[in-house]
């Protein structure tokens, strides 16, 4: 039996979120800017090249779980694109013993394994509204945002109700390629608390990309973390 | 004791939303959704302008279970600071009748429903006062059909959460929206909902009917506005 996190069919979903942290644009922030609408368009054709690009590449993707401070295995996976344009995941990691019963496995009885996976399948598919934001959200958060000085000399674009009511969204942008460095955000998923923290790199001459996603549900002593790396022309 | 719509006091930005949705500029010739956006945030801030100019009047029905409450007639005003006042000016209520929202709701329920009044309104608000961002999305995501009377519909999924439905039916002459619904979900019970607009001559365009139900908890939410007067 594989681990959890390689067993359950609803996880393929996070992979398009990953493709979506990959993917995610350069968001050049302004603040009150009346041009926000052109900002927005900017964005969208951003995403649109950062994405040709990223097709243009493989890379490697760790998946890392801890639940109720066990932590699963982390597994590897090679990302490659298929013929068809998808992006596809295989695991390179050894294949988890099954007989261990150790990470959530040791926490959550099989009878409530499908409820977990679920929850999960919930967290992935928020935490993805989040890493590809709309045009017409990122029109709204150049309308709104409220930019301060930040550390190593990068500026700080704020929003609450970014996505949904009550949440909060950071971009730290870097103020000489006005390209995101860091991406934080803070929302609820069924009443818990979910904070993200994206920590972007740049392949040379290549796409921009989410090198570190870090998600937490303190609630629910939920903690995972997704690296993207080891990029590869082809 | 006042009627149970006075008691739950709704807020002033309730009924901001009914006087104050501004229309859709959805122009033919289909600039950018970017473009449009931004024009349709220039038009909501300079029609917001226009109707600061105006008082009115508003009525507020509510029917709950079948039974009606007896509708409430405001007066509205802008206080010097800019905030808009409500000032009721229909008959006030009996306090011992009890029919409408009083016959069904146990004193103890009174404040679970009230809490859910409050959240129908925001939601309803969220879809009356869409953001630019919102309407940027629904401006590259529409899909147009003819409607009757000549007039053209818009209509997108996912306007503001996913499985809702929005409608904007608009005026080919004027590119103006005559009338905007949506359907969507509180608390997993189906809502929709229904503004009518109306224009002043010369003055602010305004939702001079915005209905709203939700037939699972027979909820039926009806507020008007009329008789605007320049000042």
């Amino acid at each position: 039996m594989r681990e959890f996190a390689a067993r359950q069919p609803d996880f393929k979903r996070a992979t398009c979120a990953v493709a979506a942290l990959a993917v995610l644009a350069s968001a050049p922030a302004a603040a009150q800017n009346p041009n926000a609408g052109q900002m927005a368009e900017q964005y969208a054709q951003s995403a649109k090249a950062n994405a040709e690009l990223t097709r243009q590449y493989t890379w490697q993707m760790r998946v890392s779980l801890t639940y109720k401070g066990d932590a699963e295995d982390p597994e590897l996976y090679q990302m490659n694109w298929d013929a068809n344009g998808k992006l596809q995941k295989t695991l390179i990691s050894a294949p988890p013993d099954p007989k261990k019963r150790h990470g959530i496995r040791k926490h959550i009885a099989d009878k409530d394994i499908d409820a977990f996976k679920k929850w999960l399948s919930d967290l992935m598919d928020l935490c993805k509204q989040y890493m590809a934001p709309t045009p017409g959200q990122m029109m709204d958060f150049y309308s709104k945002a409220t930019i301060t000085p930040g550390p190593n000399g990068n500026a700080v674009a704020f929003e609450n109700g970014f996505i949904q009511p009550g949440d909060k969204a950071t971009y730290y942008i870097d103020p000489t390629t006005h390209k995101p460095v860091k991406y934080a955000f803070m929302t609820a998923l069924q009443g818990d608390t979910v904070n993200a923290t994206v920590v972007y790199g740049v392949v040379p001459g290549g796409p921009q990309y989410a090198a570190q996603t870090s998600v937490s549900v303190p609630a629910k002593e939920v903690t995972m973390v997704i690296e993207n790396f080891n990029y590869v022309k082809q | 004791m006042q009627q149970f719509t006075s008691r739950l006091q709704l807020p002033g930005w309730a009924v901001v939303v009914a006087a104050a949705a501004v229309v859709a500029p959805l122009a033919a010739q289909n600039p950018s959704a970017g473009q449009m956006a931004e024009q349709y945030a220039q038009n909501a801030q300079a029609n917001a302008k226009l109707m600061h100019q105006y008082t009115w009047q508003m009525r507020v029905s509510l029917t709950y279970k079948g039974n009606a409450e007896t509708p409430e007639l405001y007066q509205m005003n802008w206080a010097p600071d800019g905030t808009l006042q409500k000032t009721l000016i229909s008959a006030p209520p009996e306090e011992k009748k009890e029919r409408g929202v009083r016959k069904h709701v146990e004193e103890s329920d009174i404040a679970s429903l009230k809490a859910y009044l409050d959240s129908l309104v925001d939601l309803t608000k969220r879809y009356a006062t869409p953001s630019p961002g919102t309407m940027m999305n629904f401006y590259s995501a529409a899909v147009t059909t003819p409607a009757p009377n000549g007039g053209v519909a818009a209509t997108e999924s996912g306007f503001l959460q996913s499985g809702d439905k929005v409608t904007f039916t608009l005026d080919p002459s004027t590119h103006q929206a005559t009338s905007f619904t949506f359907s969507t979900t509180l608390e997993g019970d189906a809502v929709s909902g229904t503004v009518i607009y109306g224009s002043v001559p010369g003055g602010p365009n305004y939702a001079s009917q915005t209905s709203v139900s939700v037939p699972n908890k027979q909820i039926a939410l009806v507020l008007e506005n009329f008789n605007f007067v320049k000042q």
